[in-house]
């Protein structure tokens, strides 16, 4: 560094004499407290942030519980369910059945030039 | 006497403001162009890798400050933290400012003494700096961890990045800038080769605290003293 | 300070169904596209969707309002409810359904899923997981519909989806052989289920050699439709298949895309073959429109109904008959739970001691495995091991779930694989939720906090 025309005869004391003790801890402590409220009220945010989840899906196996309650545990449980196949005249798999409840239909899309759907 | 000068801006000080000056009106100015979808998307992807990678010295450069030059850093936080009487009693008058540019009475004629900053610098500056940790902090986290961060915060930080930077380089500009020009031994002693030092005389009409609370003289020869850092 | 946001929405457009060509890039003629869609002015580019997309879908870079590409989109919206700026928007129905409540000859029939009913009052105010069932159907009924809950169809699908997975046990695992189970004989083991229309649609695009695995049976919605239109419509309601307008209220808004469907005119086809309608009828849908929980809140709101004030007591009807494996579904793990309770009782005879089976439910877990231990009546109570694995949302799993059967296709035997985190609780259809200051928001005072 080469000296300019111009130059110094004051210049501040050291920091040592400059910066107390109780100066350094202000400045440390504002800077501190800063970081630690902001970063403590975005982790909790964070961490909360899918807590919506859980809670629905609470929700669901509460009403699961009630049901289980009332002997509405499993679908084979349903009357209902089993009255459809008495009047449809049919059975799970049987032959309506198929026709209303099952597809036949996945298309293979990953080949753009596909002419249409087809049998699986 | 004219020969008399002060060290006001060491190396470390200069090169940090330097550097993070020049980075910071690059990010200005590719995050509003970007922002405001002034141009393309082409170019917008550019304009997106200068900002990231500016972004970077940025970084470096702030946190190689703090951590570098640590007594200069925490010397200055103090400087800024001293609200006193004469802190307060500086905004009666604005620092003689609107009265010595535009004309203004405003307030009365004397100014109150200050220290190595004034009052308006104070607020300013903590406010700078504050905002130079907050964008990076909100901006590396939008950048890696945008989805995690979850959807409110996420908002937050962006607005701040975004609104945050906008006002303060307005302030910069605006204010910050103008003033440095106004005050030429300043701006000389910040941007020159060199030493970073100002005529006693400066510093005794703008920081008279300063001078006499936290100055020595280092040198009684006649001749000038090489500029060290 | 709501905890709900808004959602904008946009009506079908005509092009909505594609034009006259058989295929128009990936999508049939016939079914919905652009179901959902990038805001322009709104969207600042954050990115933050990008990375919930399962199919990565999304175009733009860091900073540009973002697009998304309609051949690989499978309309999950899971980048709509994650969106920080509410700048994606979805393709509604509920103008079209207005009209339909207007109209005096149609019976329309509100057709609710299990996860609406944990969300939907969310959007009046309620915190998550606030369970409304009566309160639901007396809202609806006083909007105009007729009730037929999905439940119901669930259960129907447990029924056929379990009987399917037992006949490929029995063919695949014990190696039984007969005419009952030639079916089956073209589709191997591991068994996916077909119940996430995001999913299917994902599978088609980017792994067609899944195909074959998923399973026959539809999707608890697109039975319900049928059985409406055919079973419902002669022994329940007594109405010409013609007048019923089915109205599926979803979390979901592939849903959408799937009610959309070419072949899912099955009661049509049916009731044409059985001279039930005149052969001239011009086709219609099982399913006629879909409206996702927020659209079904809309159409709340714009009639001045609110579920949280209708009363909890109503007398159980036959369209509304549900059991405890149905409503699960809505949970991630909650099909595979709802089918192990069934298949466990069909293969061995006695129902499970306890039919909470935990060890499947997905939570917050990416993939869950686990062995499901089955004792055989046929087999004089010989234990087979059924290994089973849920994946709990589609982003990186999907493609996990395929390394690793690749790596050894024995693995599993059943896979059940829902596209949104959690199941479709979490759907893009339901309430989004703004996330807020979960700390700050007690000490706020009660105006904001509403």
């Amino acid at each position: 560094m080469e000296a300019t025309k111009e130059n110094y005869f004051y210049a501040e004391k050291p920091v040592g004499q400059l910066l107390s003790r109780r100066d350094f801890l202000k400045a440390a402590g504002v800077s501190v407290s800063a970081i630690a409220i902001s970063g403590y009220a975005i982790t909790d945010i964070v961490q909360k942030r899918k807590s919506y989840i859980a809670l629905r899906q609470q929700g669901l196996y509460k009403d699961d519980k009630r049901l289980q309650k009332a002997n509405l545990t499993g679908s084979h449980q349903n009357a209902s369910c089993l009255k459809v196949y008495q009047d449809m005249g049919t059975k799970p798999m049987g032959e309506v059945a198929e026709q209303l409840l099952h597809t036949k239909t996945y298309v293979d899309r990953s080949n753009l030039l596909m002419q249409g759907a087809h049998h699986v | 006497m004219s020969n008399e000068r002060v060290l006001k801006f060491p190396m470390s000080e200069k090169m940090f403001h330097n550097i993070n000056m020049v980075t910071w009106m690059i990010l200005a100015i590719t995050g509003v162009l970007i922002y405001f979808k002034q141009v393309g998307e082409a170019t917008a992807l550019l304009m997106m890798t200068f900002h990231i990678g500016i972004a970077i010295v940025f970084t470096l450069n702030f946190v190689g400050f703090v951590v570098l030059n640590a007594d200069r850093f925490f010397l200055m936080l103090r400087n800024l933290l001293i609200w006193d009487a004469d802190t307060f009693a500086w905004f009666k008058n604005l620092g003689g400012y609107p009265r010595r540019l535009f004309g203004i009475p405003f307030g009365p004629e004397e100014v109150a003494p200050q220290g190595r900053f004034n009052a308006g610098q104070k607020f300013t500056y903590l406010f700078f700096i504050f905002m130079i940790f907050g964008l990076i902090v909100t901006g590396w986290l939008l950048y890696f961890m945008a989805p995690v961060l979850g959807k409110t915060t996420m908002v937050y930080f962006f607005n701040f990045h975004v609104w945050g930077s906008i006002i303060a380089t307005v302030m910069a500009v605006g204010a910050h800038l103008p003033l440095a020009v106004i005050n030429i031994e300043d701006f000389k002693a910040m941007f020159r080769f060199g030493a970073g030092d100002v005529p006693l005389e400066d510093a005794l009409h703008h920081a008279p605290k300063w001078v006499e609370n936290d100055l020595v003289k280092v040198s009684t020869l006649e001749q000038p003293l090489k500029a060290h850092r | 300070m709501s905890e709900v946001s808004k959602i904008r929405t946009f009506p079908p457009s005509q092009e909505s169904w594609g034009g006259e060509a058989a295929f128009e890039g990936m999508h049939r003629k016939g079914e919905l596209r652009g179901i959902i869609k990038i805001n322009q002015d709104n969207c600042v580019g954050c990115d933050t969707c990008t990375a919930f997309c399962p199919t990565e879908a999304i175009k733009g870079s860091l900073g540009v309002a973002h697009a998304i590409s309609t051949n690989k989109c499978v309309a999950c919206g899971q980048c709509l409810v994650n969106c920080p700026f509410g700048a994606i928007e979805q393709m509604s129905f509920v103008d079209i359904v207005m009209e339909k409540l207007a109209d005096p000859k149609a019976f329309v029939v509100s057709h609710p899923a299990p996860a609406v009913r944990v969300a939907i009052a969310e959007e009046f105010g309620a915190p998550a997981g606030e369970l409304t069932i009566n309160r639901l159907y007396n809202a609806f009924e006083k909007a105009g519909f007729h009730n037929y809950d999905i439940n119901f169809a669930a259960d129907q699908t447990i029924l056929e989806e379990g009987t399917e997975f037992i006949k490929k046990v029995r063919y695949w695992v014990l190696g039984e052989r007969g005419e009952d189970l030639e079916h089956v004989a073209h589709h191997p083991l591991p068994h996916f289920t077909s119940c996430c229309p995001a999913w299917v649609k994902n599978a088609e695009t980017f792994h067609p050699q899944l195909i074959p695995h998923i399973s026959g049976a539809k999707s608890p919605i697109q039975m319900g439709g049928p059985l409406a239109k055919t079973w419902a419509a002669e022994f329940v309601w007594k109405k010409d298949p013609r007048d019923i307008y089915m109205v599926s209220v979803t979390p979901c808004t592939a849903k959408i895309f799937e009610a959309s469907r070419p072949e899912f005119n099955s009661a049509y086809e049916y009731l044409k073959e059985n001279n039930k309608i005149p052969q001239d009828t011009p086709s219609f849908q099982d399913i006629d429109a879909v409206l996702t929980a927020r659209d079904a809140a809309e159409i709340f709101r714009r009639k001045g109904i609110n579920p949280l004030t209708m009363s909890d007591e109503r007398e159980m009807e036959t369209m509304n008959v549900y059991t405890g494996a149905a409503t699960i579904f809505g949970a991630s793990g909650g099909v595979m739970e709802a089918a192990l309770r069934t298949a466990y009782f069909i293969l061995s005879g006695t129902e499970l001691s306890n039919p909470d089976i935990t060890l499947v439910r997905g939570y917050e877990q990416d993939i869950v495995e686990a062995t499901i231990p089955v004792p055989l009546k046929a087999l004089n109570g010989k234990v087979i091991n059924v290994k089973v694995a849920v994946v709990n949302g589609a982003s990186r799993n999907i493609k996990e779930i395929v390394k690793r059967l690749t790596d050894d296709k024995n693995q599993y035997h059943f896979v059940e694989v829902m596209n949104c985190p959690g199941g479709c609780v979490n759907g893009g259809g339901q309430p989004v939720r703004t996330m807020g200051t979960s700390w700050l928001h007690p000490l706020l005072p009660l105006p904001l906090r509403a």
